[in-house]
């Protein structure tokens, strides 16, 4: 599954999907903020830095940084609560 | 993993952990008031905030130490601070906690649930404190608290540190915990297999999992979502837009320096007047006629050894055989000074020095109240989003802006809060730099040239204080640039920053850390410059003149002035010439110099001095202007030409004389060798431009 997804670095603002994040320094401190496979983001304005909105709060990212994320495009009816179809187990909580 | 065990009878530890800015320094401050003081664990490079904490309920439980640790978003660090509080969680350095108090934000609990997974993993006995529950029950949030226990695994306190709620709910489960900690939670295990259990999609550094954890947990738990506050959003738009928004980032930095100076004055002056009293006072008391000795030499000594172990106490230095050997020797040498110059010492070395150092306080507390407002508020995590592109050009980071800013009260404070930023070479810069911005000390300074220069033309003198401002940040930013591009090459790390909610800031949270930040100045600063202070009064003090130089019939001051002359800061003072003279500085000048290369502020009472003015010199403004523009030269010349005195000033602005300051560089350098290559770029920096602005000058 080898398909090039866009980078946040060159979409408009909206609804995404991360689909997977570059081993770039910096990529911890993404990931420990919600930017992780499978989790839905939506870019609020992209300048730079950009502000994303993921996980429940606003996050300022370099523009060099969003350009390691890469995002595929979230339906507009997708619901507020995410789905991961990406994971392939679901998990028991 | 072994930590060493806590010793039976030691208070129980107990650490405050959480997501930044989730309200947990708030919680902290909520829950220890005033009690609250900065600590240096041996091994950890930084200071923690800690406080002693009585337990409510009978039998075992009594006092905790409550350790609130630096915010972290994983146990992976990515910075120094952070790293603290990873090594602290796994019982490295602080030994085993006995509990931990998990701060997880009620507001946003998905991504704060990522963080009490991995931390319930280290199967610590746990508090959950659910904070800012006033805020998500105002956005409609509603948390089923005893289904979260089950799920997670541990008692779920609802609190809020803003309205006092939930205070005494969580001390009374952290007691209980302490007193009876439980077996390892069965949630750990559920946790891992989670975890484990997700492969796919992720490289298996398990954020992805424990987020997918995070939201079932949420989705059982949680009625109601989380949505952006519209009021922040439409802030923001306006804050963080690209021009508008440096240019509101700027208004707002304006403002804040007016306020410090306009409220600043009037504590400042009642301090000056305090310490003056306080001199005249002693002066007044002390016999005007020796004492026998066999009377004078104990109570001395036992004065001065008094002071000493205030001194020691404050500064936290410890008892051993050298600290006590120096402070009976110096104790002893004070008490075999005869009268006269044990008057001096008293007044002028040690009163003095004090009053030197406190008067500084006002402009301090003022300032770093406002920075904790602002920050409490949200608005500083705009400001370093905003200043990210400027400060990226000249390869600082962002977050290098709260550090430059607190640097404008004391460099100290600055170079402390430069912790905060996750890349060592980032860090070294910005540390490297920070002493350049004006600091409170430059500005009787300032003042003095400002007064010289434009006496009556109050518009002048203010865009000449705006100018020595702008020149220390230009020079900043330019050496900043330079040491990106030689020693510390690479970029600047990518931003990445929360944006929190606006919030109101709370006073009392704020009040509280100006507190702590003042007592952390007054112990690094105060007790070295004090200390220096007293030095620099030995230095110009003897050797004495000898009775037979005196001219007949000479003033107090004249004779003030000659004693200068002979003592080492005098012979220092002219020995110094042949360097200085490019620069326009006369031996006098110098001899001010020597003296402020530990403390600058001291300049302005060295000139009034030297210059035969006397101490009470340097308070009458108008009258020490006067004899600064009658000094000449031995050629006739005046020596405060406009060329010398704007020389000075350059000076003043760009060269490294705070050996505090030099000091908590090569604390948190790790060495002093940076610290040493600060003193030496900073010094040919001040030099070669105090040159070029007289060659200017004398060309104009």
């Amino acid at each position: 599954m080898d398909v090039d997804h866009p980078t946040l670095a060159a979409v408009a603002p909206g609804r995404f999907l991360c689909a997977r994040l570059d081993p770039v320094a910096g990529a911890e401190r993404m990931k420990s903020l919600g930017i992780c496979v499978g989790r839905p983001l939506e870019l609020l304005s992209s300048g730079d830095p950009m502000i994303l909105r993921v996980c429940g709060t606003s996050i300022g990212l370099s523009r060099q940084l969003a350009a390691a994320v890469r995002v595929t495009p979230l339906a507009e009816t997708a619901p507020a609560t995410p789905a991961s179809p990406l994971l392939a187990t679901s998990v028991n909580g | 993993m072994t930590s060493p065990p806590a010793p039976r009878d030691a208070v129980p530890k107990v650490l405050l952990v959480g997501n930044p800015n989730t309200g947990k320094t708030s919680l902290f401050n909520a829950l220890s008031g005033l009690h609250a003081h900065t600590a240096n664990y041996p091994g950890i490079t930084v200071d923690l905030r800690q406080a002693h904490i009585p337990l409510p309920g009978e039998g075992q439980a009594g006092t905790i130490e409550l350790i609130d640790l630096p915010g972290i978003y994983s146990l992976t660090p990515s910075s120094p601070e952070e790293s603290v509080a990873v090594a602290a969680l796994s019982g490295d350095r602080l030994g085993s906690p006995a509990a931990i108090v998990l701060v997880l934000d009620a507001t946003n609990l998905n991504r704060n649930l990522a963080l009490a997974a991995e931390v319930l993993e280290l199967g610590h006995p746990t508090v959950i404190a659910l904070s800012m529950i006033d805020a998500a029950e105002e956005s409609g949030i509603e948390i089923d608290r005893t289904k979260l226990a089950s799920q997670l695994g541990c008692p779920v306190v609802a609190v809020s540190a803003r309205r006092r709620r939930g205070l005494t709910e969580l001390t009374s489960q952290v007691a209980q915990i302490v007193s009876a900690p439980s077996a390892p939670l069965p949630v750990v295990g559920q946790i891992r297999e989670a975890v484990s259990a997700c492969s796919v999609g992720c490289d298996g550094c398990g954020f992805a999992a424990r987020f997918h954890w995070s939201d079932n947990v949420v989705g059982a738990t949680v009625t109601g979502t989380p949505t952006a506050s519209p009021w922040t959003t439409r802030i923001d738009r306006v804050l963080t837009a690209p021009w508008v928004g440096s240019a509101l980032l700027a208004a707002i930095m304006l403002g804040l320096f007016f306020a410090i100076f306009a409220f600043a004055d009037f504590p400042m002056t009642l301090i000056e007047s305090v310490f003056g009293s306080l001199g005249a006072v002693v002066d007044d008391w002390l016999p005007s006629a020796p004492v026998a000795s066999v009377l004078w030499v104990p109570a001395v000594t036992a004065v001065s050894l008094a002071v000493w172990t205030l001194g020691y106490r404050l500064a936290r230095v410890r008892w051993r055989p050298r600290s006590a050997a120096i402070a009976v020797i110096a104790s002893l040498a004070v008490a075999a000074l005869p009268l006269d110059d044990f008057r001096s010492l008293l007044v002028d070395g040690v009163i003095a020095g004090i009053a030197g150092v406190v008067v500084f306080l006002p402009q301090i507390c003022i300032l770093f109240f406002l920075i904790t407002l602002l920050e409490d508020s949200g608005y500083m995590a705009r400001a370093a989003f905003v200043m990210e592109r400027l400060l990226r050009r000249v390869g600082l980071p962002g977050k290098a802006f709260v550090p430059m800013l607190s640097a404008h009260a004391c460099a100290i404070p600055g170079i402390m809060a430069a912790r905060t930023i996750e890349n060592w070479r980032d860090r070294l810069a910005t540390i490297l730099v920070l002493p350049l911005m004006t600091c409170s000390a430059r500005l009787p300074v300032y003042a003095m040239v400002a007064a010289l220069l434009f006496g009556d033309q109050p518009l002048q003198a203010g865009l000449m204080f705006a100018g020595a401002y702008g020149l220390g940040i230009v020079a900043a930013l330019g050496s900043a640039w330079c040491l990106k591009k030689s020693i510390l090459t690479g970029e600047a790390s990518p931003l990445v920053i929360e944006l929190p909610p606006y919030r109101w800031p709370s006073l009392s949270n704020a009040i509280l850390i100006t507190i702590d930040r003042a007592t952390v100045f007054l112990r690094k600063a105060g007790s070295v410059i004090l200390l220096i202070s007293v030095i620099l009064w030995a230095l110009a003090s003897y050797p004495k003149l000898p009775a037979s130089a005196l001219t007949a019939g000479a003033s107090e001051q004249a004779v003030a002035a000659q004693s200068l002359e002979y003592s080492l800061a005098g012979r220092a003072g002219r020995a110094l010439e042949p360097i200085f003279a490019p620069l326009g500085f006369d031996w006098q000048i110098n001899v001010g110099i020597v003296s402020s290369f530990a403390a600058r502020e001291v300049l302005v009472s060295t000139l009034s001095i030297v210059y035969g003015m006397g101490e009470e010199g340097a308070e009458d403004g108008a009258g020490l202007t006067e004899t600064l523009r009658r000094q000449q030269r031995d050629d006739g010349t005046p020596v405060f030409t406009t060329a010398t005195s704007v020389s000075l000033l350059v000076f003043f602005v760009l060269a490294m004389q705070c050996l505090p300051t030099q000091a908590v560089t090569a604390r948190e350098t790790g060495s002093w060798k940076w610290a040493i290559f600060q003193l030496v770029y900073m010094s040919l920096l001040a030099y070669g431009a105090a040159w070029i602005a007289y060659r200017i000058c004398l060309a104009l």
